[in-house]
């Protein structure tokens, strides 16, 4: 399934998909976004992302700024900065060009932080 | 043959524990309560300057046993009441080759082309810009300042890789806190606190283990990671 975001300006701030709502495939906002919801697939954002605490996200996520209170699975990419707040929990992989994980924060996985190692 | 100096009984201005000294000695510490006192012998501008009853004494801990003592703040070296051992409190500079253990309470530099060629040294704080063979242990911090090589690894409580330098380890990083602004590549440093990486800094590492991490723009990670809460470092 793909979630994509209409014009409108009530909408342009933030693209959420709820809390309590469960997703069965891939998300893709075309802005900023914040995910509640339960994912069973990746989501792409073009902009900034929120991951709240409710979330789970089996599959990856990429983004540009990124905020990360719940659990991503399979690895996180942020075009910009990525933050992991305590409680959050991340696996397989933290991409990102500036990167902040804050004590309490649970991460194991691959680290490729910075400008040359975006590929 | 020359004439061995004779021994003489000597007591402690401290705690009246008597010892025996060569009749020679100028200053001794007292094996009972571990207090630096100076022969009554010496020449009087050396005794004028120890005041018994205003002796300013530190905690001094034996790198080996972990015996602790008490030794003046003015003395520059002392033995472990326990094990032994000599322990030197001032600094050192090692330029060229160093074989054999060092205990300092002090600062040690490994120079530029220095190289610690024993199997431990232990040190307050440790400028490292040479080489060791040996684990370094830095008690408050261990600078990387040169284009710097260790063998055994290093432990301690911070580690600061400055601007410029860099740092290759062959085996494992222990440190409480570390702030890279340098290159830095190993195979795992863990740090039991905070791991903040400057927008000149770079680490590329098998695994490196932290309770919490900061890169600055332009700062680099190339690593399998993982961030534990703050655990203390098991020293191998």
């Amino acid at each position: 399934m793909e979630t994509g975001t209409k014009n409108n300006p009530k909408e342009r701030a933030a693209s959420l998909a709820g809390h309590g709502l469960q997703i069965f495939g891939d998300v893709r906002l075309e802005q900023d976004g914040v995910i509640r919801a339960k994912v069973k697939g990746n989501v792409h954002a073009s902009g900034k992302l929120v991951v709240t605490k409710e979330a789970e996200i089996s599959g990856a996520v990429v983004g540009g700024d990124i905020r990360l209170e719940g659990r991503v699975e399979a690895g996180l990419h942020g075009r910009g900065r990525v933050w992991l707040v305590a409680q959050s929990v991340l696996r397989t992989r933290c991409a990102a060009k500036v990167l902040r994980i804050e004590p309490g924060a649970d991460f194991r996985g691959e680290l490729r932080i910075g400008d040359s190692l975006d590929g | 043959m020359a004439e061995l100096p004779q021994k003489i009984e000597v007591s402690c201005p401290e705690c009246g524990q008597t010892q025996r000294e060569s009749e020679n000695f100028i200053s001794t510490v007292c094996r009972g309560c571990g207090a630096y006192f100076k022969s009554s012998r010496a020449p009087m501008n050396a005794r004028k300057k120890v005041k018994r009853a205003g002796i300013k004494k530190r905690e001094l801990t034996c790198a080996d046993c972990g015996a602790v003592q008490m030794v003046a703040d003015e003395a520059q070296s002392s033995s472990c009441l326990e094990c032994g051992r000599h322990l030197e409190l001032g600094h050192r500079v090692i330029e060229g080759e160093h074989l054999g253990n060092l205990v300092l309470e002090g600062e040690l530099t490994i120079g530029p082309k220095g190289n610690f060629g024993g199997s431990k040294a232990r040190a307050a704080r440790i400028v490292l810009q040479g080489r060791a063979n040996g684990f370094l242990e830095a008690v408050e911090w261990l600078k990387v300042e040169g284009q710097a090589h260790l063998r055994s690894g290093a432990s301690g409580e911070v580690l600061e890789v400055r601007p410029g330098a860099s740092l290759e380890s062959k085996d494992t990083l222990l440190f409480r806190s570390g702030q890279i602004d340098g290159e830095l590549r190993c195979r795992t440093a863990q740090f039991s606190g905070p791991l903040k990486v400057g927008s000149t800094g770079k680490i590329i590492a098998e695994q490196i283990v932290f309770s919490e991490l900061t890169v600055d723009e332009g700062g680099r990670i190339l690593s399998q990671g993982e961030a534990r809460m703050a655990v203390e470092p098991v020293v191998a």
